[in-house]
């Protein structure tokens, strides 16, 4: 098609890679042993 | 984890995350490529949908710290700064994949457009808010700044909504079910529910951290003001095992 962007998958595939990466991520942080219940308990 | 805020929140998490793989399984495999961006069109079933969560976290964040002011309850204080992490994480991702799709479509990383640059000032500001929860110590105090400065910076969501409109911009306007068609608009669709769901889910799971967090430090005691300066000089001041080894 005239005018359209030709390939760019690396692209998609960064801004895909990147956003679960970064959400899988903080939810490790927020469920990390201590963090969701007091200490001790 | 027997706390039913944590248990919500993980359920909200594992929904909205098989909805989203499931937005953007369709949006990357199944749906057409974009008649003048091509593959690259692609990155709008993931940056939409979390620009759109953002904005709507914000919003939370906005009600929750109202009613941190108005009632000084701690809930409100955590559920302020759950979605204020959250809708800052997204505003971070939304400006990455953002730079990511400019370049093959601007052909450049970035730009000083007024979406672009409102965008960026609302990281910057909510960044602020919760950098600045980290410095103060007072709890009172700490819940009336946070509620305060999450009111102040949430006068940008507005301004970074309607940059499109109103300025000239090279980032395009709002996408609408007239504006696309349902083969593109079912997987932005159903990302867009996932991303929601997954952020509710993360902003509970946060909520939950910082009310053991207040709780924890609401249970310690209290400290003396200032702490008494050692003397070597003045064996009533000092370490009595320091004189019997020297």
């Amino acid at each position: 098609m005239d005018g359209m962007i030709d390939g760019g998958w690396g692209f998609v595939w960064a801004a895909y890679g990147i956003t679960w990466a970064v959400l899988l991520g903080y939810l490790v942080t927020l469920v990390l042993p201590g963090r969701l219940s007091p200490p001790g308990s | 984890m027997k706390s039913p805020l944590a248990i919500v929140g993980l359920i909200f998490v594992v929904l909205g995350m098989l909805a989203t793989a499931a937005g953007h399984w369709i949006g990357l495999f199944v749906a057409p490529p974009e008649a003048m961006m091509g593959d690259v069109g692609r990155i709008l079933y993931v940056h939409v949908p979390t620009a759109w969560a953002a904005l709507i976290f914000f919003m939370v964040a906005f009600v929750a710290a109202i009613g941190s002011l108005w009632s000084g309850w701690r809930g409100f204080d955590a559920a302020t700064t759950g979605a204020v992490e959250v809708g800052t994480v997204l505003t971070f991702l939304l400006l990455i994949q953002g730079s990511i799709w400019a370049r093959p479509t601007w052909n450049t990383w970035w730009t000083w457009d007024p979406r672009l640059t409102t965008s960026a000032v609302l990281a910057a500001a909510f960044g602020v808010v919760l950098l600045m929860r980290r410095l103060i110590d007072q709890p009172a105090k700490r819940q009336m700044a946070t509620a305060v400065a999450t009111i102040i910076a949430f006068v940008d969501v507005p301004v970074v909504y309607f940059s499109v409109k109103w300025w000239a911009s090279l980032h395009q306007q709002a996408s609408t079910r007239a504006s696309m068609d349902s083969v593109m608009g079912l997987p932005l669709g159903v990302a867009a529910l996932g991303m929601l769901v997954m952020g509710t889910g993360l902003m509970l799971l946060r909520t939950k951290v910082e009310l053991v967090r207040l709780a924890h430090e609401a249970d310690a005691p209290e400290l003396p003001p200032t702490a008494a300066p050692l003397r070597l000089d003045d064996p009533a001041g000092g370490d009595p095992t320091l004189d019997e080894a020297t």
